[in-house]
């Protein structure tokens, strides 16, 4: 996003739309840190700027890469299409029923960087994809994310993106259920060292519906699911066993 | 929208908080022409559903919400293949809803996010039985970055982290002014988050808290 100056007339109604505290008043004209911006366009869309000094500009990659993360509006390019096209683009348990992405005896990793509320340099992402890979976690296909590592032995991403800063994004992998607690002991080293949080979730098959087989790793290792969760209800037909 | 899960809030206020959506499975119910026009037709039959339950909101990303004052025979007009997303205030509304899902038998994928003990309790009652879950292991990292648990109860409300603490301060000054109701902030909000995930009255109450209301 830009700010014409000459045009702005420091109403300041776009201050607190931001995201990420990007756009401040400075000397009563609205300033945005371009470093900071995560192109979510959120205060284009609900600021309603009076003189049209806010803009957006011309997104060339790799800063485009911040637009199609953060920007729930924006659809990725076509050959990164893999669900709905829009944000972070990860279907997790939502199509499982149909999908059979996730199987019994499989558990997958939601690794949420940025949420809630303090974004994330896709450097981040690179220190987990890392850390899983350590776990013999296998990445996600068709994920967002997994299409922008360039070295997939090393878990490196492609030039130019570590340093790109986005509200959110999502490292999906899955592990087999006997290597969980590896892959959460790793998880719990490399949190101190981000510059971020994240939110973790864990996707698994139900045994009998009601059932969940990580709870004893869970249990072992001392951790607690949040009282919320996200289920797949197993309405989809064909229904995937 | 995996952030639902991750939703923030004590168990208490998590039962004025469930989130329903139905999804569509991309390279299953997009093959061909005649399954696109099925699965909208479905998607479309399961929304009138949760739209004649009065829910606290519905909306689809891209063509808005119900809690931001769009009309929901137009948002539902849009033809999207992205299924749509509801929150319901109370546990029987999510269990009349699932019930009439149960019997409809439309075949489309239905995710539901809430307190899972309540949630178990509902797909028992309703006759399902979950398929997959994603739990939530809460936020880890860099934790001496978040806002505070009140702004965290209204943030995690969108699945794209559109509201920011700095528009939930923004309204509560304005509250707290006598410039605008919380109900009128909540509406406004939603703005922000227009795929029909935003829970209004929820962030009401929140934002009655913070203004000391």
């Amino acid at each position: 996003m830009i700010i014409d100056r000459e045009t702005c007339i420091g109403c300041g109604d776009c201050v607190f739309t931001c995201t990420v505290a990007a756009i401040r008043l400075t000397d009563d004209k609205a300033e945005i840190d371009r470093e900071a911006c995560v192109e979510c366009g959120n205060c284009l869309r609900v600021a309603e700027c009076p003189t049209g000094a806010l803009q957006q500009d011309e997104l060339t990659w790799p800063r485009a890469v911040r637009k199609y993360f953060s920007d729930n509006q924006c659809k990725w390019p076509e050959e990164m299409r893999y669900t709905t096209g829009y944000g972070r683009g990860t279907e997790e348990c939502k199509t499982n029923d149909r999908t059979r992405k996730f199987r019994r005896g499989e558990v997958g990793i939601m690794v949420e960087l940025g949420r809630p509320n303090t974004g994330t340099y896709l450097r981040n992402a690179e220190l987990i994809i890392q850390t899983l890979m350590r776990a013999d976690a296998e990445m996600a296909e068709n994920s967002p994310m997994t299409a922008l590592i360039g070295d997939a032995k090393k878990g490196l991403l492609k030039e130019g993106l570590r340093d790109q800063r986005v509200l959110s994004c999502i490292v999906e992998a899955k592990v087999t259920l006997d290597r969980l607690e590896r892959a959460l002991v790793l998880l719990q080293e490399v949190a101190p060292q981000l510059d971020t949080v994240f939110s973790l979730g864990l996707v698994t098959r139900m045994e009998d519906g009601f059932i969940s087989p990580i709870e004893p790793v869970l249990a072992r290792m001392g951790l607690q699911v949040r009282p919320n969760a996200k289920m797949n209800l197993g309405l989809g037909r064909p229904l995937c066993e | 929208m995996s952030h639902s899960a991750h939703r923030f809030a004590t168990p208490e206020e998590l039962k004025r908080d469930y989130v329903i959506f139905v999804r569509p499975a991309k390279g299953f119910d997009d093959v061909d022409e005649k399954t696109k026009q099925e699965t909208l037709r479905k998607t479309k039959e399961l929304a009138d559903i949760v739209y004649k339950h009065e829910p606290a909101n519905i909306g689809r990303s891209g063509a808005g919400s119900t809690a931001q004052g769009d009309d929901y025979l137009q948002i539902m007009n849009r033809v999207t293949l992205n299924g749509f997303m509801s929150v319901v205030t109370d546990k029987e509304k999510a269990f009349n809803i699932l019930k009439e899902f149960k019997q409809k038998d439309a075949g489309l994928s239905v995710v539901a996010s809430g307190l899972t003990e309540d949630l178990f309790d509902i797909c028992k009652g309703v006759g399902l039985k979950p398929h997959t879950v994603l739990f939530s292991l809460g936020i880890w990292g860099k934790k001496e970055l978040l806002p505070g648990d009140d702004h965290l109860k209204i943030t995690t409300l969108c699945g794209h982290s559109m509201i920011s603490p700095s528009m939930i301060d923004h309204y509560v000054s304005r509250i707290k002014k006598g410039e605008i109701t919380a109900e009128e902030a909540g509406k406004k909000m939603a703005k922000s988050c227009p795929c029909g995930i935003f829970n209004v009255p929820r962030t009401v109450e929140v934002l009655k808290k913070m203004a000391g209301q």
